[in-house]
Formats: C-alpha cells, structure tokens, sequence
C-alpha cells in the first residue's frame, strides 16, 4: 500500500496532472525563440522610456527644477535629499509605477537591454529580420541607462556584480554607444538606422564631456543633423505610460515648480522654454504655492531624450567663443527672446550653462549640470514646510541591493 | 431490465418514506436531488450493512460524505452487527433519554442503531423513534453533547412480516471528555475521539447561535476553541478576525489555517483586501451563515493535520453543516433584531489640542460637540436578522435547507452588512451499502466598509483622532481632512457572491470496508469598489476631481478527495483499520480591475467617465496531487497506536524539487478502562500523543522565473522582468510533538484536557527581495528560516451544581504560546516596513518583535526640552542615539490566552450564559500613539510637554519609536445572554409552534480588565493582514451589540 502510494505521487510529480497556465506571466524559455526579437526590442524601449520619466521627475524634485507640495508624497523626500534616502522602503523597491522608485527600474531597463543585446547577438540574421537595427537600438537604450546611472547615483552594480562607482559607469556606457554605433553602420542607410545611429551619438557626446574628452565629444556631436529628437513617448493608461511630470506636477498638486524657474526672462522677455504659471493655489500639503510647468501640457506628451539642441549645446560647451553665442543666438530664436552678444568668455560660459539650465528644464539634465558646474543644491530648509533639507547630492545605492547583492563588497 | 426494477422499486420507497415525514417543496428536491444522484447499475440486492452519512448530528459528527457516525469505528461497541437487511418493512425503536444527575430529558441526543445508518435524534422531549430494518441482536447508541455515549442491546425478530415496536428508554451520564464523539481526522471514517492521538476542539455552534449575538463564524470561535487565537481588526461591521492556530510559523506566507466546508476545501483569505488601505478587510470564513453549522472541529498542528499534506501546517478547521435526521421534521425560523453602539463614545477618542495663537493649549472633543450642534457623527446601527430552515429526514433520505437575512449597520454613516444565504442539503440513502449527498449553498452579500488608514483616505475614525481645534471654526470644524458629511460621499464596499457545492458519496459494501468520495467547488465572486465622487468642495485633494476603482476577484477552489478505510479483527481482542486516501486539489484567483481618475463634471461615476483609466488582469493556479495510507491499530478499544504517511506533489514546487512526504505517529490510551486501580474520583482518564509533520506550499510562482507583460510604447506589447525564482523551492515542513492528557473527574461533574505541544517550522519559506541589478528586483522565495512555538493549551470544565432546578457551569481556556525565529538562514533581517521601521523578524527573537533605538537616559534641561541623550549601545552600554543600533523593545504575543465560560440552566426554560476571554503578554505598535505625539501634535502630551515623560520627550527628539510600543493585554466580557424557553403548551397555544425560546445578549458590554500601558482607545484592533504584524493605526472600536431574539420551531 505504501508502495502504491508513493508511486502515484512519483507519477504526479513527473506528468501532468499539475500543470498549471499562467497566462499573465513570461517565463525564460518564451524568449529563448528568435521570433521574440522584437517583443525584446520593445521591451527594452518600454522600460527605458518609463525609468527615464522616473529619473526626469526625480531629478527634477532632487534639484531646483522642482519643489515637494505634498507632505505624504514620496517627493517630499526626495527633495528633502537625506543621507538616509536608502532607509525608505520605497526607494528601493517596487516598480516604475511606483513615484519613488528610479534604481529598480532603471535596473530592469539596463538588464533588458543588455540581455537583449546578448540574444539578439546570439542569433543570426537569417532568424531576425533587421538585426544589426535592432542591435543598434538596444545598445543605444542600454547606454543611456548607464549614462543616467552615472550621472545620478553614488555607485550601483550590474548583473549582480561588484560596486561600480560613476567613472566606470560611463565607461560603460561609452561601450554600449560605440556597439549602437556599429550596428547602426551595419543596419545601413535607413531613416531608421540614422536616428539610432543620431541617439547614439548623443549620448556617446554627451559621456564623453562627462569624461574629459572633449575632441571626441565634438566629433560626435558635430554629426548630429540639425532637428533630431528622440523622445519617451508617454500615453494615457496605467503610471508607467504617463508623463509625471504633467500629472504629478499639474493634476496631482505632489510637486510645484521651484522658485529658481519661475519667471525665467532674457532682457525682459519671458523665456518660452521654461514657461510656468502660476495655478493660483496650493499644493497638496496646503501650504507651497503651485507653479505648473507648461512645457508637458498632457499626459501624453513625449519627454526628450536625446535632440540636436543637446548636441549644439555641447558644442557651444567645449568650443566657447562666437561659436557658442552663434549656437546661443540660434536657440533663443526659436524661443523668441532676444538674441545674446559678449565677447568676454567667462560671459559666454554662463551663458551656455545657463542655456543648458533653460533648454533641458525638465529633460533630465540638470542633476549632472549642477554637479559638473558646482552648482549648489537647495540649502537650508524647505521654504513652506521648514523641513530642513539634507546634504546628498546623488542618489546611494539602495540597501535592497547591498543586502541581496552578495558581490557588491568585494 | 431487472436492475432497472430495483432501482424503481428503491424509489418508490424513498417517495413513500418522503411523503411520509414532510409535506412541503423540500421534498420534491430532495427526491430531485436524489433522482439525478442514482447511480448505474445499483444491485438493492446485494447490500450488506452500510454507512451512509447520519442525520443532524451533535457536534463531531463527521460532514456530510464523510464517514457517517454508524460507520463501526476500529473498536466499535461490543454490539453485533446486524444480520441480512430486508429493505422494507421496518421495525421501529422508541423511548426517552433523560439525565442521570438532573432527571431531565435530554434533547438533541444522536441515537442510532450500530453499524448502519438508521438514525434518529430526541426532541424537546427527550423522546425519539427510530425505524430500522436490521433484525436480530442489534445495539442502540446513543451520543450526545456532555454526555458519554451508551449502548443496548435489543433483539428484534426477522421475517418479512413482522413489524416490531420496541420501547427502548436511556438514562446518560455526564462526561466531561466525551472519548465517544465522533470526529473527522481526513481518512474515510470519522473515528472516535479516544482513539486520536491528538487533541481536537470542537465548538457546537448549532447551540451557539441560539445564545450568542455574534453573526459571524470567526466571533463565534472567540474564546471557545483552546490554541486558537482570533486576532480581532477594526469594529466596522464586516470586519473580520484573522485565525491563528499555535501561533505563527510562516514568515512570508501565510498563517491562516485551512478551512473545509463539508469536505470540500474553501478559499480561506483570511483579511481578503477590501482595499489595500482598508484595515478592517473581511475574512471570508464569514461568508458561511452560522446558523447553516452543526459544529467546526479545528484540528491543530502538523501532527494531527499530517493527513491533509502540504497546506496544512496551520491547522484545518472543518466545517460541518446540519442536516435532516429521520423520523423527524422540524421548521424553525429565528429573528433577531438589536442595536450596534459605540460605548461611551463621547469619551472613548482623546480631546484634540494645540496651541493657539496666544501660546494657549485649546482643546476640542469632536464626538460632543457635533453631538451638541445637532450632527451626531456615531448612529445606532440596527441589526436586524431573520433565519428560515427546515429539516427532516426518513430513513432513506434527508434533508436541510434554509435561508437567512442579515441586515447589520455600523455606526457610522457608510458602514454595513447585507448578506443573503441559502443552502440546500439532501441527502439519500440508495442502498444500504451506497448512500449519497448534496449541499450547495449560496450567499450575497454587500458591506460598504470605509478605510481607516489615515494616510490620504478619509475614515471617520482618522478624521476625528487626528483632527485639531486650530481648523474648529473653519469648514474643516476641527476634523483632519474631512467632516464626516463628506467622507459619507465616499463609496467603498465589497459585495460577494459565493456558491459551494458539495457532493459526497459513502460506499460501504462490506461491514469491514468503507469508502466515501468528497467532490466540490466552492466559488467566489468578490467585487471591491471604491468611488471618490466629483467633489467641488476639494475635501479629497488630489481626488477632488473624483476617481473609482474596480477589483473583480474570482477564486475557485475544486476538491476531489477519495479515501477508504478496511478493517480487520484479530484475536484478543485487536483491530486493523488500514486507510488509504487520494486527494487532487485546484485553485484558481483570477483578479480584473478597472480604474479611473478625473471625471468632468459632479455626477459621473462611471470608470468609462473617467478622464484617465486603466486595467489590469492577474491570473494564479495552484494545484496539490497527494495521497495517504494510514495504519490503525487497537487493542480491546483502548489502546491505539496509528502511523501515517502522507505525500504531495504541488505545482508551485520547484523542477528540482519532487514529493514532500510527511509521516506521523500518534497513540492513545483510555488508563481508565484498563484493570489497574485508580483513584475513584477519575471517572476517565487517558493518555495520548502524537509526533507528525505536515508542509505548507509555496506562493504559487516562487519556483518559476517570470517577465510581466507590460503595455508597452505606441501599444505594443512588451514584458518586464519581474520575479527571478528559485527552481530549488520546496515546501515549509513543520514537525510537531503533541502529549497531552484528558481527565474526567467526579463522573462528569469536572473534566481537564491539557495538552503540551512543541512545533517547529523547518525551511520556512522567506520572501526575499532579488538585488535589483539582476534585473529581476521581485521578491525570491527561499527555504532559509526556522521558527519554533510551543506552548500549552489547557481547558478545565466543571458542573457545581446539577440539580433538576439548576444547573451551573463553568469553563476556562488557557493556551499558552511562546514564539521565536531560530534562523533566518543568514538572511537579513525582515522588515515590515510598518511601524516606521519598528516591526522586525530577527534570529532569536519572536516573529514580529519590535526594534527600536532605546533612551537610556537624558537631561531635562527644561520643561519642555531634553538633552544629553544617550541610548542603548546593544551590548548593555551607552551611545550616542545617532549611531545606536535599535535595540529589542518587546514581543508581540499573545503569550497568554484565557476564556472563562459560565453557564447556568434554571430548570428546563432559563439559561444565562456569560463569556469572557483576554489576551496577555502582547504588544503592538500604536501608530495612533505615534501619530499624535510626534506627527500631528495634537494629543495633550505633545501640547503639554511638560509632562510628557523624559523618556517620551527624548526619544520624540531622536526619532525613537519606542514609547509607541504599548502593551495591550486585556480582559474582556465578551458576551452575556439569557434565553427563556416558553413552555410548551403555552407556546402551541400562542404560536402554534412545538417551541417557542426569547432571548437576549449583549456583545462588548465591557472591559475586565487593560493593561496600564494601553493608552489606544480600543487595545484590541490590530492589523491582520500580516499575521505576525501587530500593528493599529485609528481604528474603529470593537462595538458594543445587544440583540434580542425570538425562535420558533414548528
């Protein structure tokens, strides 16, 4: 009899009568097929794009860009900027649904980037159509993940690994921008391939300022075509489709623009790319003032991550001189203010950091230009609650990650 | 073409005996019911005696299509059994059963002819008929509550023509231990309670619903079953208790135990999300109408659950429902109507303070001044209830079936309960060897439940704690966010729909062998909505402009359960009863939801209306294959030893990971009936024990790596990495060792059972969260830790006096229950992120425990202030706070449980009744507490720091949350009810019924005693969702219930 027991549940336990579906779930073996090429290409655009919305509306609250104006919100942390940060749950988990979370998603989106690059790398052209495309689209996501994990974040890890501090990152990043660029040649003359070919250069200019290389810097920029934008699209549906920074900013009430960009003028005239106005009310803590940013007017509408201003700013950057008040000149005509002159350097340095504050408000840029310019964060204490602010000026890593992360000491 | 006879010529004798005990639709149901059971190929020939599930059964009878109470037990009384059975006529067995101590008849006594199903029960009279068609030496049983069972023998002449009528009368002893119950411990026959090994409560909740005020099954448990704890959540009307049975074992699952309804295994959420800020959640062990219950027998640790495998480390609660009893027929309707208050409720919340302007502190006590100014904020919620059943039964069929009503308000405006049940249970004997049955039962219900989290919800209860006079003469008039007018705008309920169906087959074709098949579903339907309407007064912030969400739960959960038992005699005296089982289940939770933010304009509360909507659907399945054989043995019905062995395979095992399998040993011995001198006062005495393991499966995805599917850019479909899984997942093994002894003392005038229990949860299944840069930053489930409990539970019963006039008893539970974390197998510590931090799991330390940075010392430099703050370094020295590690502050307990029951019996008409049960040694973390000293400000110490202790005002000032760890212990009187018989001639005079019984009850009338610490108005209500999160944060108080009732039988 005991015999004939275990025999009938050794025979359960190896067939079917325990097969369960799962049909809200995708496991390994489902992308193990080269038909999920571009299910991955997706994916990894999907993920990017949501992180990229959290490191935008979170950076933004971290720096001037944005106050908190909600007590319960996790903003109010956020723009508090405590050592502690890792201490909050929220920090370090949940997903980009969540409004206080950035490292987890960016993770995801780094990690699918990567192992989609590797799977893709691993098929051949026969099995997917378009793959050195789509191989220059995944190393191009993959190195603005890494970009943004440098020029936020006091270290992070990758694939369970060691700790990586924000020189090696971008080094990293780099790589990724060179392998999108290959791809990108190999994928040929299409529209297609020269805007990945157009983001990665972007990107890979952008990494390289960052690091001190200043030749290679211009030499990716300067072939970025004039006009170029590669944006997050956002949509209606669920968090980690929308634009936060409209619905948390404008709907919501959890944040407020900061004092530092409201009425942003040039010789008077209000600066069109960092209009703001005023709502006339207070935010949801009852007590900061709301300032609605104009630049994301829905919930739809997409967030910049890569455009040519970018790459002529870097230019305007690394050049100086009448070059970049040539560069300043061409933006503010199209922001329809009036133009700039000087011929003393130092004038035209702050300028274009100032250009670089004004264009890229609310894109994403102003973290790393803070820290690059030595640019103070907010200081003392939040000017309506009095909550006295902290003195981070990156984001640690999560203690989810050192605690779980049994390579991240070595 | 003769089989097709038999089987007509069967029915037409059921009908025959059916229009014979009623005359109403039932029924033609039951014969329905009974018609579409028949199977092919029945020989009514070929039927020796057989066992088919009884009728209405005292408690520990087993459910339906469980063995039934004639099944002859390994050690069945010495009664032979009956020879061949004609079909038709019968004989029929008369009398009376009487009290031995108070000469009283007894109603409600099981008597049944040994070793079939022929079943009768007492009425009001004590008088019962019982028609059989066994002939020759045949025995007659009795069983009841509170009394021992009794046997006599009878020899009733053969031949096809006689018809004998006997006069058979039972005089019963009182017996505190009742080792002649029958009770369900998972194989095919229910066995006599003396034979099990371990120890099994049971609570007759048939009577219990006659007394107690209480509407829901998980109060009806308060304080009545020794090692169950009931950890009671908000007093909203709805809320419902989470069930703790020895304690907690699970770290990241769950600590509910399993329930079954009649055999068929029930989805048991315990704190089913009303809404995820909702804290007072329902449980769905509430759904079951209690009035629908015979009795619950909870079966209580891996060693007595070892037979129900991989999911039943928790304990099984089994759930049976009543049934018809042949020769009798009964109609019985019960209303019940009453108020639910909230006691004291102008000074049950604490005054409101601040500072004015002037430096003044203001106080405000909102209950009393909106009761003053004509808005009272806390109403009267009626109760009103109303329950319909019949029941009845020949000897070929059975049935029961009722419906109630239950309308329960809460106090305040959008809180209440509307449940409709119905149930349904026929039963049919097909031939003497097969005998079937069906129950479906069905419930509605809707309980709008407001959330009472005070974080950006809006419950009333919030709304005045955390409230402050600074706003008193503004729209606000004091309250937090909302005055109650508009937090009654805010819809959120949860209505259910649920149907569980039942059907069970009994086979017993030879005296020596049985078998029954439980087959069933149980389905439910739970619809969670919350709706901000479009409110221009801009009370609800960022939902001024209106939202609603939708969640559409539906679980089903399929049992089949197979299981037959063979038994042997052998010489002196010694049985084999050898048991073999098959069990297959399967569940399934799929989960919709719906949502949308922003409507246009006042009005629209649609989800299409919103201006942005989303949805969402999640989908798990999870299914257990296993199997039992068990062996009994027992010599001369007093010995017993069983060894089992259980196996399981479970879909959310890992590919690496094959059967668990759970074996058990368990024995007892009745000392009293072996020929050794013992003292004469023990009128019983037995020794038992039992040593088993039982699992507890993993979350149903653990062992799988999985991606979400997202909705990606431009409406493309995407996936995110999500859970990293852990192909090596097994399930939570827990091993118990159970010794206990059963003493019945001065023949049944005082009885002790008190068992020792020593548990311990191996590769206790830890959620641990994957390290983000892997990509996968979902939780991963690891079998790492250890918890061990072990305690005692110990129940004392005494009669004082039991004289025809009066009878008095008294009871007491104490279950004793010592908890602690032996590894987390170098895991780190688990936080529960509630209590800021303070609620921990740690190695060496009992689950839940609270950690916090503790001031040892300060310097009061002012009044108001402190400085030179020290802490505790966690090596018994001193630090400065900022660098001190948390230290251990206090366990969350319960460590003590005790209940104390009373009842006392005036003649055969007036009973009073009087519970009251307590938790000691036990914490929790007041976020109220917390709250208002450090957050809001509003408490009279934080406005009054001055005198507010150094120890609070240093430990404010370092972020400490250690003085909002308060002990809660309490003793409260639970209930207190009187029930008043009217006689019986008066009562067929007036009402025209055979009995008539009023009662009254009171639920909550007061405290017994708190613990001086317990500054929360309520030291009760905690979360459960978490089972070892103790946790309150402005709940509603437990509510004060008084309920008369009216119960008529016809």
């Amino acid at each position: 009899m005991l015999l004939l027991t275990c025999g009938v549940i050794e025979l359960a336990a190896c067939n079917d009568p325990l097969a369960v579906s799962r049909p809200g779930t995708v496991t390994p073996d489902n992308l193990s097929d080269p038909a999920a090429a571009t299910l991955l290409v997706n994916s990894t655009i999907s993920a990017f794009e949501c992180a990229h919305t959290q490191y935008v509306m979170l950076s933004a609250n971290f720096t001037d860009e944005m106050i908190a104006s909600h007590s319960a919100e996790v903003f109010f942390t956020y723009d508090q900027r405590p050592q502690s940060l890792p201490d909050f749950q929220a920090y370090g988990s949940g997903g980009c649904a969540n409004n206080g979370s950035l490292y987890v998603p960016l993770s995801q989106a780094r990690f699918l980037a990567d192992d989609s690059f590797r799977r893709l790398s691993a098929w051949t052209d026969a099995q997917v159509s378009d793959r050195p495309l789509k191989l220059a689209t995944v190393a191009a996501y993959a190195g603005y993940a890494y970009t943004e994990f440098a020029e936020g974040f006091c270290s992070a890890a990758f694939d369970l690994g060691p700790e990586v501090l924000p020189p090696a990152m971008l080094a990293l990043a780099e790589e990724r921008f060179s392998a999108a660029l290959q791809w990108a040649e190999a994928a040929g003359n299409s529209a297609a391939a020269n805007s990945i070919a157009s983001m990665a250069r972007v990107g890979r200019a952008r990494v390289r300022l960052n690091r001190g290389n200043a030749a290679g810097a211009l030499q990716d920029a300067a072939l970025v075509p004039a006009g170029y934008v590669r944006n997050a699209a956002r949509a209606q549906g669920d968090a980690t489709l929308q634009n936060k920074l409209f619905t948390l900013n404008a709907q919501s009430a959890y944040m407020s623009v900061d004092t530092a960009f409201q009425n942003v003028r040039f010789a008077g005239v209000g600066d069109t790319r960092v209009s703001v106005v005023n709502a006339g009310r207070r935010g949801g803590d009852g007590l900061t003032p709301l300032f609605i940013a104009s630049k994301y007017a829905s919930v739809s509408a997409p967030i910049p991550i890569a455009r040519a201003e970018e790459a002529q700013l870097i230019i305007a950057e690394l050049s100086g001189g009448q070059t970049a008040v040539g560069i300043i000149n061409s933006l503010h005509a199209k922001a329809g203010i009036p133009a700039f002159s000087s011929s003393d350097a130092t004038t035209i340095t702050a300028q274009t950091r100032e250009e670089r504050r004004r264009e890229f408000f609310l894109e994403g840029h102003r973290l790393n230009d803070m820290r690059r310019f030595r640019i103070s964060l907010p200081s003392g204490a939040h000017p309506y609650t009095g909550i006295p602010y902290g003195t981070a000026d990156c984001w640690p890593v999560p203690t989810v990650e050192i605690a779980n992360n049994p390579n991240f000491r070595k | 073409m003769a089989m097709a006879n038999a089987v007509t010529a069967r029915a037409r004798a059921m009908w025959s005996d059916c229009a014979r005990m009623c005359n109403n639709v039932s029924c033609v149901v039951a014969l329905l019911v009974v018609a579409a059971s028949l199977p092919h190929g029945i020989n009514a020939q070929v039927a020796p005696a057989g066992a088919p599930p009884s009728g209405t059964p005292p408690a520990g009878t087993p459910p339906a299509g469980a063995p039934p109470a004639g099944t002859p037990p390994a050690g069945a009384p010495p009664a032979g059994t009956p020879s061949v059975r004609a079909p038709l006529p019968a004989s029929t067995v008369r009398g009376q059963v009487r009290s031995r101590q108070t000469q009283l008849p007894v109603a409600g006594v099981q008597v049944s002819i040994v070793g079939t199903s022929d079943v009768a029960v007492t009425d009001e009279s004590g008088r019962y008929v019982l028609r059989t068609a066994a002939t020759g030496r045949i025995g007659v049983q009795t069983r009841a509550i509170g009394y021992g069972s009794v046997v006599k023998e009878l020899d009733v002449s053969g031949g096809d023509d006689s018809v004998q009528d006997t006069v058979l009368d039972f005089v019963l002893e009182r017996s505190a231990l009742q080792l002649d119950q029958m009770i369900v411990t998972g194989t095919a026959g229910a066995v006599e309670k003396r034979s099990v090994g371990n120890a099994v409560s049971s609570v007759p909740v048939a009577d219990l619903v006659q007394s107690s005020p209480t509407f829901d099954v998980s109060g009806l448990l308060k304080g009545r079953a020794a090692g169950v704890t009931t950890l009671s959540q908000s007093g909203s009307i709805g809320a419902g208790s989470a069930l703790r049975i020895r304690g907690t074992g699970s770290i990241s699952l769950t600590n509910a135990p399993l329930i079954y309804v009649d055999g068929v295994r029930l989805d048991n959420t315990s704190g089913s999300i009303l809404n995820a800020a909702t804290q007072g959640s329902a449980s769905r062990l509430d759904d079951i109408n209690p009035g629908d219950i015979a009795s619950i027998e909870i079966i209580k640790g891996p060693a007595a659950a070892t037979l129900y495998g991989t999911e039943a480390s928790n304990g099984v609660v089994q759930i049976i429902t009543r049934n018809g009893a042949a020769g009798t027929s009964s109609t019985t309707a019960q209303i019940r109507v009453g108020a639910n208050t909230l006691a004291n409720q102008e000074r049950v919340f604490p005054l409101n303070w601040y500072i004015d302007s002037t430096g003044t502190p203001v106080s405000q006590n909102l209950v009393a001044t909106e009761n003053d100014a004509g808005r009272p904020i806390f109403r009267s919620g009626l109760l009103r209830q109303l329950d319909l059943s019949t029941d009845g039964g020949s000897q070929n069929a059975r049935y029961f079936i009722s419906g109630g009503y239950l309308s329960n308000d809460g106090v305040y405006a959008n809180n209440s309960l509307r449940r409709l049940t119905a149930r349904a249970n026929v039963g049919a004997t097909v031939t003497p060897a097969l005998s079937v049955q069906g129950n479906i039962a069905f419930v509605q219900s809707t309980n709008p439940q407001m959330s009472e989290a005070p974080t950006a919800t809006f419950g009333v209860v919030p709304m005045i704690v955390f409230g402050s006079p600074a706003s008193r003469n503004q729209r606000l008039r004091g309250f937090l966010r909302a005055p109650p007018e508009a937090s009654a705008t805010i819809d959120q309920s949860e209505s259910v729909n649920r149907t569980t169906i039942a059907l069970n087959a009994s086979y017993a074709p030879r005296a020596w062998f049985s078998s029954r098949l439980n087959t069933g579903l149980d389905w439910v339907s739970q619809q969670n909505s919350t709706l901000y309407p479009h409110d221009p007064t801009g009370f609800f912030g960022s939902q001024s402009t209106g939202s609603k969400s939708i969640n559409q739960y539906t679980r089903k959960n399929t049992t089949v359960d197979w299981a037959a038992t063979a038994s042997i005699a052998a010489p002196a005296e010694t049985k084999f009863a050898t048991s073999v089982g098959l069990q297959y289940y399967d569940r399934t939770s799929t989960l919709v939801s719906a949502n949308a933010q922003g409507f246009p304009s006042p009005g629209l509360e649609t989800i299409s209306a919103g201006a942005v909507t989303t949805a969402g659907e999640s989908f798990i399945q999870n299914k257990t294959l296993g199997a039992f054989v068990q062996e009994e043995i027992s010599s001369r019905n007093r010995r017993f030893l069983t060894l089992a062995l259980r196996g399981d395979a479970n879909s959310a095992f890992g590919d690496q990971y094959k059967p668990a399998y759970y074996p058990k040993v368990s024995g007892a011995w009745v000392v009293s009936d072996e020929a050794v001198p013992i003292p004469a006062f023990l009128t019983q005495l037995r020794l038992r024990g039992a040593f088993g393991f039982s699992g507890l499966q993993p979350d149903v995805l653990a062992a799988v790596r999985t991606y979400a599917p997202i909705a990606g850019t431009g409406g493309q479909p995407a996936i995110l990495p999500q859970s990293p899984g852990n192909e090596n997942i097994r399930p939570e093994r827990s091993r118990e060792l159970e010794l206990g002894v059963d003493v019945d003392l001065f023949k049944g005038r005082g009885g002790i059972v008190f068992t020792y229990f020593d548990k311990l949860t191996r590769d206790a299944i830890v959620a641990v969260p994957g390290a983000p840069s892997s990509g996968f930053p979902g939780n991963e489930f690891r079998n790492l830790g250890a918890v061990a409990n072990h305690g005692f539970e110990m129940e004392l019963n005494a009669v004082p006096v039991a004289r025809r006039s009066a009878q008095w008893s008294v009871g007491t539970t104490v279950t004793r229950v010592t908890n602690m974390v032996n590894s987390l197998g170098g895991s780190p510590n688990i936080n529960s992120g509630l209590g800021f931090g303070t609620i921990q799991i740690r190695e060496g330390y009992p689950m839940g425990s609270f950690f916090a940075r503790k001031v040892i010392s300060a310097e009061r430099v002012r009044a108001d202030s402190v400085a030179s703050i020290l802490c505790d370094n966690g090596s018994g020295g001193s630090s400065p706070c900022a660098v001190a590690p948390q230290v251990f502050i206090a366990s969350p307990g319960p460590g003590w449980e005790v209940a104390l029951r009373s009842t006392l019996s005036i003649g055969n008409s007036l009973t009073l009744n009087a519970l009251a049960d307590g938790q000691f040694d036990t914490h929790l973390f007041s976020s109220m507490l917390f709250a208002r000293d450090a957050v809001f400000r509003n408490s009279y110490l934080a406005t009054h720091r001055a005198e507010m202790s150094t120890f609070e005002l240093a430990s404010i000032a370092v972020g400490s949350n250690a003085p909002f760890v308060a002990n809660n212990s309490f003793m409260r009187l639970r209930e207190l009810s009187a029930q008043y018989v009217i006689p019986s001639a008066l009562s067929r005079r007036i009402l025209g019924s055979r009995t008539t019984t009023l009662g009254f009850s009171v639920r909550n009338p007061g405290f017994l005693y708190r613990h001086k610490e317990a500054r929360q108005f309520d030291p009760e209500g905690a979360i459960g969702q978490v089972s070892w999160v103790h946790f309150e944060q402005a709940l509603m108080p437990q509510l004060r219930s008084m309920v008369f009732s009216m119960r008529v039988t016809y």
